[in-house]
């Protein structure tokens, strides 16, 4: 029996060592640039009208007076500006980052029954998301979820700014026929829940803003959405189904295959039902809702040393 | 001759054996997840942005020397202390502010020394809301002699996420959350709230 010479054998355990992201990021001719040891400032604009109302009435609503309260929850507008300042945190071993991205100060308006008020969204106001990402924009895990939602906090809004600052790139700048691709995203609200929602896009080739330069490039997007979550608390037993669409467009810059954002415009679309159930597993009570959502993120500057 | 090369391509081929089998291990340890401190909350990480009850009790664990000094020195010939806790706010910075001993029958000699320990605590700085905090300090004397127990238990305003499925205006009062609750869920325990948090 012949054996095979050490030099093939070296060989062959250098392919073995060889991981999966690192034959991912060399197929891969487009990533984001992240800034290390300094903070990147995204200037943002996000609306949202939410309308809500009770499709399936629990049997135990006779006895509370609540039709006030869903007159006054049947349409709400929600616009707010910021900044986002996000810094690289750390450097994994497998090439991944860890990322901050916190939301500051934040001002904007709330619309219900009467006139727009003006908020500062002060719930949301320094709080941050901590993010694992690869350079495509594949977020691993993320962390902080529990401090921007819950009722009261406006943090849905803050979910699509900050969500929306590393959407997920398409693997080559796109040519005229598109590239299509689909991925999970998953939001760990708190311990008791994790919401899973799957997009599935479709990347063109767009015009990129003449002002922009030879390096700058323009991607647009559009796709379908669609989640599910069911909250395992034992005090909101409750589940939300959805689906949704979403387009946008990527400005991003630069020579080499990593590319600085410098602008997305978005705007999506929702329609959810949330259905509480009682302990026996049986429905209770069913809202539907639907969201009308846009923003956009601008880089604003990049501040040297963190 | 020819046995002594078989051995040898045995031996070969059974290192190469070896070989792959530690690299694809190494392979499944990294896809598994790697370090402890890769996790984005782990305490004391530069991704860990927000503080929980076990990484003050921590901070504070480290402290229970100190605390000792104050009930030796302050303490002396007076009778047992009773329930004595320090509650304190840690503000974003990781600075513990508004302080106050509470001192049981101990005597009040014993409140400036505590807040004096306290003020020399450093949290990590964190991006939630300023975190209320309150402390037992357990003054114990038996036959091992006087020492002061670290606690394992720190009190926290608990952080309730409520409705978290339902999407909500920023400006919903209270009320109407609980209202909400009330319909949707009333007849379960409302989360996160009336007790204090405690965790191990």
């Amino acid at each position: 029996m012949k054996t095979l010479p050490a030099s093939i054998l070296l060989v062959l355990f250098g392919l073995l060592l060889l991981t999966p992201t690192s034959a991912e990021a060399a197929r891969r001719t487009l990533h984001y640039e992240f800034d290390e040891d300094r903070i990147t400032r995204f200037s943002f604009e996000a609306k949202r009208v939410v309308t809500t109302e009770l499709v399936q009435v629990p049997e135990e609503a006779t006895a509370l007076d609540y039709s006030q309260l869903l007159d006054s929850l049947a349409r709400a507008e929600s616009n707010v500006s910021g900044t986002l300042e996000r810094f690289v945190a750390k450097s994994y071993r497998d090439g991944t980052r860890g990322v901050v991205a916190r939301l500051v100060d934040l001002s904007g308006t709330v619309q219900r029954v009467a006139e727009p008020r003006a908020s500062s969204f002060e719930g949301l106001e320094g709080k941050s998301v901590a993010f694992r990402v690869h350079e495509s924009g594949e977020i691993l895990h993320s962390n902080g979820w529990p401090y921007v939602h819950g009722a009261g906090r406006g943090g849905e809004i803050a979910e699509d700014v900050l969500l929306q600052s590393i959407l997920r790139l398409p693997r080559h700048l796109p040519k005229s026929g598109g590239e299509g691709t689909s991925f999970t995203v998953r939001v760990p609200v708190d311990p008791s829940l994790e919401r899973s929602t799957l997009w599935m896009l479709r990347y063109r080739p767009a015009e990129a803003p003449a002002e922009c330069g030879k390096h700058c490039y323009a991607i647009a997007y559009s796709g379908e959405l669609q989640e599910t979550a069911t909250d395992k608390h034992p005090a909101r037993p409750m589940q939300r189904k959805a689906t949704g669409t979403i387009e946008g467009t990527l400005i991003l810059e630069g020579r080499r295959r990593a590319k600085r954002l410098l602008r997305h415009d978005w705007s999506l679309r929702w329609t959810r039902d949330i259905t509480s159930s009682r302990g026996d597993g049986r429905p209770r009570g069913t809202v539907r809702q639907g969201v009308e959502s846009s923003g956009s993120l601008q880089l604003a500057d990049v501040e040297e040393g963190q | 001759m020819r046995r002594a090369s078989g051995l040898q391509s045995l031996r070969r081929v059974g290192l190469a054996g070896l070989l792959l089998v530690a690299c694809s291990m190494a392979g499944e340890a990294r896809a598994a997840g790697g370090l402890a401190t890769d996790a984005l909350d782990f305490p004391g990480e530069p991704t860990d942005r927000y503080l929980t009850p076990s990484e003050v009790r921590t901070v504070l664990h480290a402290a229970t020397e100190e605390f000792y000094t104050c009930f030796r020195t302050k303490l002396r010939g007076a009778e047992a202390p009773g329930e004595v806790a320090v509650t304190f706010v840690i503000e974003r910075e990781g600075k513990p502010t508004s302080i106050q001993p509470e001192l049981g029958r101990a005597p009040a000699e014993l409140g400036p020394c505590l807040v004096k320990v306290v003020e020399g605590l450093v949290f990590d700085d964190h991006d939630g809301e300023p975190m209320p905090v309150s402390y037992p300090l357990v003054y114990q004397v038996d036959t091992k002699g006087a020492r002061v127990l670290p606690y394992p238990i720190v009190f926290t305003k608990p952080h309730a996420v409520r409705l978290p499925l339902l999407e909500l205006p920023e400006d919903i009062s209270s009320g109407a959350i609980r209202l909400l609750e009330l319909l949707l869920t009333s007849d379960l325990e409302k989360p996160g709230d009336v007790k204090e948090e405690e965790q191990k």
